[in-house]
C-alpha cells in the first residue's frame, strides 16, 4: 500500500475537489467557452469576443447594470445593518427575549418560494398592507406593478427574508467576545455607543466582512424573487442582470449572450470582493501603527 | 482614596440567593481579600461592588458616598479581570488609555498618566504592542496599569492570578504587594488560593454561601478561627479534625478509640459531642496516646507530610525533618493539648474557654 502523505492527501481531499470541480469550476468554464459562442438558426458558431463586445453597446445591458447595482446598494447595508442590530438585540438578557428570538427565527425556516408567495398575497392592490394602509387612508399602492415600488418591495422581501440568517452569523460573532471586555469598558466609562463603536465592532470585524462578502455573492446573483414576483418588469425596474441573462438564454435562446452576461456578473463579483477583503481586513493592521 | 462600606448586603438571581446579608467595614489603604470555596459568592460580591450586577438589598458606601445605585463608572472603583479583559485590538497605550479617551481627559494631561503607570509598572517600552503580543504576566500589568491610570479610590481584583503559572504567580504576588505599598490603595481581592489570601492581605474576609464568616487578619484568622469551616479552610494540609464525646471525667474520648484524651477546656458538659482541631505542624510522632496507621508519606525536601489513619479519620502531620517511614508502619501520636483547639459538633462554632 502506498503510504505517501500525498497520496492521503489526494485521497482525502478528493471528494470535496470533486464537487468543486463538476459544480462550481465546470459551470464557470462552459460559461466562458459558451460566451465565445453565438447560435444563429440553430447553429452554433464561434464568435470569439463578439458576446462582450456586444454587451458594450447595448442598452438593455446596461439598464440592467444599472438596476443590479442600485439594488445591491441598497439591499446588502441594509441587511447588514438590520442584521446586526437584530443581533445585538438577541444577545440582550431582558425579558421576552425567547419570543423575540422565536420570531425572527422564522422566515429561514419558511422556502424562499413559499415566502414569495405569501409576500405577493401580502402586497396585492387587494392585499392585507394596501388593507391595513387603507384604513388610516392611505394607498392603495401598486407596490409590485409600479415601476416606482416593485425593486423596493424585492428588497423589503429579500431583506426580510434574509437577515435572520446572517443575524445567526453575528450572534456567533458577539458570544464569542469575552462579556468583560465589555465590562472592562464599562467601568471605564464608555458609553453604550462607546461600547459598540470602540469595542464590539472591531471585535466583531471578521465575523462582518463573511457576513457581507456572502450577502453581496447572494444579493447580487439574486433571481427566484424577481422571476416569481415581477418578472424583471415593470418596465425594466426590477431587470437585475440574472434575470437578464435568464431571458437572454432561456427566453431568447441567445446563450452566448446569457453567458457573457454571467460572466460579467462572477468578474465584477470578484473584484468587489477584492476590494472588500482589503478594505476590511488591512484596518486593524493600521490601527496597530 | 476612601474606604468602603457594605451594609445588609443582599443579592438574588431569581429565587437563588448569592449573597445573603454581608455587612463589612474596609479602612482606607487597607488590603483585603475576600477568600472562599468556588460558589460562595465572592466574586458576586465583588461585582456588587464595583457595579456590573445590581443590589438585591442594602448599600454600598464608598469613602462617605451612598453608590448602591450609581453607574459603575462613577463609583471610582477599577478592576482587574481574571482574564485580564484588556482590548485586544489597541495596543497597551490605547488599552491603558481607554478610560481617558472616552471621558475626554486632556491629551497632555493623560499622556502624562499614562507614562507615570507605565513606568511603574515597566511597561513602557511595550506601549505600542498588542496583547497578543505579550506575556501572560505583562497582560497583568496592563491590566493593573489600565486600573492605576483611573487614579480610583478602591481597586478590585477578580482573581487575578489564577491564569498565571505558579513561579509567575508568587512573582505578581510580590509585585502587587509591593505596589499596594506604594500606591496606599483601598484594595479589594478575590481569590480562591489561601497562600495568595494569607501573604496579601492586610485582612482577610472568609466567605461561605453567601456570608461572612470571619474577617480578621490572616495569622489571627489561622491562630484564633471562629468555626470549622475556617479552620478547615486556612492551612494546607488542613486542620485535623477528631470528633470526640466529653467523658464524666471531662477528658475526650475520640470516636473509634478507647484512649481518653485531656481536654484544653475544662468543665464541658459530659456527653457533648465536639470536634478536637489541631494543625499538621503541631501533630508530635512517636510517642503518645493515639494509634495511627502510615497511609502516604510526602517528602518536599525542606518537610515531610504524613497522612494516617487514625480514630476513624485522617490525621496529617507536617515534620521539619526527612521521615524513613513508609506505608503501612503503625506509630503513636500526639495532639499537644495546648496546640488543640475545640469546636462544638453540632454548630461548629469554636468552643471558647
Amino acid at each position: 500500500m502506498n503510504r505517501s502523505p500525498v497520496a492521503l492527501l489526494v485521497l482525502t481531499l478528493a471528494p470535496a475537489l470533486l464537487g468543486l470541480a463538476i459544480f462550481r469550476a465546470y459551470p464557470i468554464g462552459l460559461a466562458l467557452y459558451e460566451s465565445l459562442y453565438t447560435t444563429i438558426a440553430g447553429e452554433r458558431t464561434f464568435v470569439g469576443l463578439e458576446n462582450y463586445v456586444g454587451l458594450l453597446t447595448d442598452s438593455g445591458f446596461w439598464k440592467s447594470l444599472r438596476v443590479t447595482l442600485w439594488f445591491n446598494l441598497i439591499i446588502n447595508p441594509l441587511q447588514v445593518a438590520l442584521a446586526l442590530a437584530l443581533a445585538l438585540m438577541f444577545v440582550q438578557k431582558l425579558p421576552g427575549m425567547a419570543v423575540f428570538r422565536l420570531l425572527f427565527l422564522i422566515p429561514i425556516g419558511i422556502s424562499l418560494p413559499v415566502a414569495v408567495i405569501i409576500w405577493r398575497i401580502v402586497l396585492l392592490p387587494e392585499g392585507f398592507l394596501n388593507g391595513a394602509l387603507g384604513a388610516i387612508g392611505l394607498g392603495p399602492y401598486r407596490f409590485l406593478t409600479s415601476p416606482d415600488f416593485a425593486l423596493y418591495s424585492i428588497i423589503a422581501i429579500a431583506t426580510w427574508k434574509g437577515i435572520s440568517y446572517w443575524m445567526i452569523f453575528l450572534v456567533g460573532g458577539l458570544q464569542n467576545i469575552p462579556p468583560e471586555i465589555n465590562e472592562a469598558a464599562r467601568l471605564e466609562g464608555a458609553s453604550a455607543w462607546q461600547r459598540l463603536w470602540l469595542v464590539t465592532l472591531p471585535l466583531l470585524r471578521p465575523t462582518l466582512l463573511f457576513v457581507l462578502v456572502a450577502d453581496i455573492t447572494i444579493n447580487f446573483l439574486l433571481f427566484a424573487p424577481v422571476f416569481m414576483l415581477t418578472g424583471g418588469g415593470p418596465r425594466g425596474s426590477t431587470n437585475v442582470l440574472m434575470y437578464e441573462a435568464y431571458k437572454s438564454g432561456f427566453v431568447f435562446g441567445d446563450m452566448g449572450r446569457a453567458m457573457a452576461i454571467v460572466v460579467c456578473l462572477v468578474a465584477m463579483l470578484l473584484v468587489i470582493v477584492a476590494i472588500q477583503f482589503r478594505l476590511l481586513s488591512s484596518a486593524p493592521a493600521k490601527e496597530a501603527r | 482614596m476612601s474606604g468602603l462600606r457594605l451594609t445588609g448586603l443582599r443579592k438574588a438571581f431569581g429565587p437563588t440567593e448569592i449573597i445573603t446579608g454581608v455587612d463589612l467595614e474596609i479602612a482606607d489603604g487597607e488590603l483585603v481579600v475576600f477568600v472562599g470555596p468556588s460558589g460562595c459568592g465572592k466574586s458576586t460580591l465583588l461585582r456588587l461592588i464595583a457595579g456590573l450586577e445590581s443590589v438585591s438589598a442594602g448599600e454600598i458606601l464608598i469613602g462617605e458616598r451612598d453608590v448602591t445605585r450609581v453607574d459603575p463608572a462613577r463609583r471610582g472603583v477599577a478592576m482587574v479581570f481574571q482574564s485580564y479583559a484588556l482590548f485586544p485590538h489597541m495596543t497597551v497605550r490605547q488599552n491603558m488609555g481607554f478610560g481617558m479617551r472616552v471621558n475626554r481627559v486632556p491629551k497632555a494631561e493623560a499622556a502624562e498618566r499614562l507614562e507615570k503607570a507605565a513606568a511603574l509598572l515597566q511597561l513602557t517600552e511595550l506601549l505600542d504592542r498588542k496583547p497578543a503580543q505579550l506575556s501572560g504576566g505583562q497582560r497583568q500589568r496592563v491590566a493593573i496599569g489600565r486600573a492605576i491610570v483611573r487614579d480610583p479610590q478602591v481597586f478590585l481584583f477578580d482573581e487575578p492570578l489564577s491564569n498565571l503559572d505558579a513561579e509567575l504567580r508568587v512573582q505578581m504576588r510580590a509585585e502587587l504587594s509591593a505596589l499596594h505599598a506604594r500606591l496606599g490603595a483601598t484594595m479589594i481581592y478575590v481569590t480562591h488560593d489561601q497562600v495568595e489570601a494569607m501573604t496579601l492581605a492586610d485582612r482577610i474576609v472568609v466567605l461561605r454561601a453567601g456570608r461572612v464568616e470571619q474577617v480578621g487578619a490572616p495569622l489571627h484568622l489561622y491562630d484564633d478561627p471562629d468555626n470549622l469551616f475556617v479552620a478547615g479552610f486556612l492551612g494546607s494540609p488542613r486542620m485535623n479534625f477528631l470528633t470526640a464525646e466529653v467523658q464524666a471525667s471531662g477528658r475526650l474520648r475520640p470516636e473509634g478509640t478507647e484512649v481518653d484524651l485531656p481536654s484544653p477546656i475544662p468543665n464541658l458538659r459530659p456527653g457533648r459531642r465536639v470536634v478536637i482541631g489541631c494543625r499538621p505542624e503541631n501533630v508530635e510522632l512517636g510517642d503518645g496516646p493515639l494509634e495511627a496507621k502510615v497511609r502516604t508519606v510526602e517528602q518536599l525536601g525542606n518537610s515531610t507530610f504524613v497522612h494516617m489513619d487514625c480514630a476513624n479519620t485522617t490525621i496529617a502531620a507536617e515534620l521539619h525533618q526527612r521521615w524513613g517511614t513508609q506505608g503501612d508502619a503503625t506509630l503513636r501520636l500526639t495532639l499537644p493539648t495546648a496546640k488543640t483547639q475545640l469546636f462544638d459538633a453540632e454548630t461548629s462554632l469554636r468552643i471558647r474557654g
